[in-house]
């Protein structure tokens, strides 16, 4: 650097290298502009060093001016939205189904809260309206007026939060078993003529079934009233939880009633007490229930 | 210019010079954490995977689930309303390597572990559009159809306990991710949790690895012990190990 040799014709100062006798380098100095955002860059980098955390210090880091984090943040967004969601909830907690329904707001208020619940849990197997599937899928649509334990609000919340098999303490729980195969309980002859009873109570017909003797079976040998109840048409107060085989709604299809009874059908349906508050059980239970289906 | 002259003119002391200061930022970022107490979280409840559940997180990874799927819920509001507890570093703990993820075509599955039933994951395996009409995930519809040779089970808990103890796998057990006794009972272990919930084998099972497993037969065939046994097992334990009654979220903010 010793040498400061100019160059004449742009009047820069050169490298002071020379190459091949008498090629020479411009040293031609960095853009003003350029120069001042670099040391501005340097400068917030020590600010912002200062103020988030940043050094290690041993076994800890240093925490930052503002000792910011960002599950400090989290845990503040939610304390907020709770703060300003709690007298909502509290008020829904404590109201009945009339009074949600007489005040325009609360009712706004749960059916909204309890669609956002029901939109990150709910769908994956009732539908994203709500309406199953598809009937037949083994999952139930919840818009119709056909409920297996019940569709009162308070029906609605107790299934939610308990589930049905779910392994829950208080699960809702009533089982079809498998009525065919080698020890089953009946004959593969026996099961297609109460197949044929059965579904004959909603108007159906299958083929090489005998509804007289598919009575008997579904009235001696079966035991089928025993939860479907005498006439076909459901769970009782005393033993919920079993479908209406007269309404043609058919959770496992209308094709699957042979399957049905033969090979059994336990759905589970979890329960929810551990992932969603009581008020969101409630709220997501009007939701439900004002789909069209609630009693 | 003089100084430089040395660099300029000798490539193997340029590319050595290069490593050098790329590696400082590096070093600085990456090795501090390796010596900040603070950088895993004390939990209850962590515990290694079972040979069935790392069978199901190895298909989970041959499949390549995770280019689809995240298991990281960031601190956000909205993403802890929707799937919970933001993931800790400690629920990483036994994940060699972790299934963070980064991109999500379909939903976060950090804590899927107990949302949805049985069945509903075999429905959904087999086709998605089964169950959710709207649905872009591919069908696996083959993982029913092929038996998992649990016999390689053992091999398996063993390199992974190298992974936990880098300079060699301690005699006595002291600090092993598995025990002898969980590398001796692999086989048996995993058919023993696809099978009935409440054989000898499968308490057995339960004690070895602490309790609260999920045993019972995943796929709806008892029979046979498959690849969906294993990808249910898996899918229905994550996220459910720590026990957050115990957990001091605010002693752990960061
Ligand atoms: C112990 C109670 C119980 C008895 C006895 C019983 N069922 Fe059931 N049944 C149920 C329950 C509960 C369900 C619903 C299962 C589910 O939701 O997974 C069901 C479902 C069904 C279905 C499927 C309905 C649909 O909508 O797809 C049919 C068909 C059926 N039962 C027929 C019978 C017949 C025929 C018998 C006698 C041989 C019988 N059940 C005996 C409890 C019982
Ligand atoms: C092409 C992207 C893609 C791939 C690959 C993929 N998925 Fe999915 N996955 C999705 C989408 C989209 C959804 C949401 C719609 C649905 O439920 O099917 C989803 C949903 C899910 C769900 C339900 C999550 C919830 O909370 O509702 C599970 C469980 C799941 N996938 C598991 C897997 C597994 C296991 C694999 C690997 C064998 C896999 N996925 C591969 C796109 C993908």
């Amino acid at each position: 650097m010793a040498h400061k040799e100019i160059d004449h014709i742009t009047g820069t100062e050169t490298t002071g290298h020379a190459w091949d006798g008498d090629l020479k380098e411009l040293n031609t100095p960095l853009p003003k502009w350029w120069l001042t955002i670099f040391w501005i860059t340097v400068v917030w980098a020590i600010g912002y060093m200062a103020y988030y955390p940043s050094w290690v210090i041993g076994d800890k880091n240093y925490e930052g001016y503002s000792k910011w984090t960002a599950r400090a943040d989290v845990h503040k967004a939610l304390e907020d939205a709770q703060a300003r969601l709690a007298p909502s909830f509290a008020k829904l907690q404590g109201a009945s189904l009339a009074d949600i329904r007489n005040d325009a707001d609360l009712s706004r208020f749960a059916t909204k809260a309890g669609k956002a619940v029901f939109g990150d849990n709910c769908v994956a197997c009732n539908g994203t309206g709500a309406n199953g599937v598809f009937n037949g899928s083994g999952y139930p649509s919840l818009v119709d007026k056909d409920w297996l334990w019940g569709g009162k609000l308070e029906d609605i919340i107790e299934t939610i939060r308990v589930g049905i098999r779910s392994g829950h303490d208080d699960e809702r729980l009533n089982t079809m078993a498998a009525y065919g195969g080698e020890d089953g309980q009946l004959t593969a002859e026996q099961i297609r003529n109460v197949a044929g009873f059965v579904l004959s109570l909603s108007g159906s017909t299958l083929e090489g079934a005998d509804i007289n003797k598919g009575k008997a079976v579904y009235l001696d040998d079966g035991g089928c009233n025993a939860c479907h109840g005498d006439e076909g048409k459901g769970g009782t107060a005393d033993v919920p939880g079993a479908p209406n085989l007269t309404d043609s709604i058919w959770l496992f299809g209308k094709g699957n009633v042979v399957s049905s009874i033969t090979h059994g059908r336990n759905a589970v349906m979890p329960a929810w007490d551990k992932r969603l508050t009581p008020a969101q059980i409630k709220a997501v239970a009007v939701y439900v229930h004002s789909r069209g289906g609630g009693q | 210019m003089a100084t430089h002259d040395i660099f300029e003119k000798n490539s193997i002391l340029l590319a050595i010079g290069i490593v050098i200061v790329i590696s400082i930022a590096g070093l600085i970022e990456i090795v501090p954490l390796y010596f900040i107490g603070s950088t895993i979280e004390k939990v209850n409840g962590m515990r290694p995977y079972t040979p069935l559940e790392l069978a199901g997180r190895d298909i989970y990874v041959r499949e390549g689930c995770y280019l689809c799927h995240s298991q990281m819920i960031r601190p956000f509001r909205d993403e802890v309303e929707r799937y919970g507890h933001y993931s800790l570093a400690a629920e990483s703990a036994y994940d060699h390597p972790f299934q963070w993820g980064s991109k999500r075509t379909g939903p976060d599955l950090a804590r899927v572990g107990n949302k949805y039933s049985d069945k509903w994951h075999r429905d959904h395996m087999n086709n998605p559009r089964s169950i959710v009409p709207e649905s872009v995930m591919p069908g696996y519809s083959f993982l029913a159809k092929t038996e998992i040779d649990a016999s390689r089970y053992a091999a398996h808990l063993r390199a992974l306990n190298w992974t936990a103890q880098p300079n060699g796998v301690s005699k006595n057990d002291t600090g092993a991710m598995y025990t002898k006794a969980m590398i001796a009972n692999a086989a048996a272990d995993m058919k023993a949790q696809a099978g009935e919930t409440d054989s000898d084998e499968a308490e057995a099972l339960q004690k070895r690895y602490g309790g609260k497993l999920n045993v019972r037969d995943f796929d709806g065939n008892p029979d046979k012990v498959t690849e969906l046994d294993a990808m249910i097992a898996y899918l229905q334990m994550l996220g459910t190990l720590v026990d957050f009654k115990t957990y001091n979220a605010k002693a752990n903010l960061r």
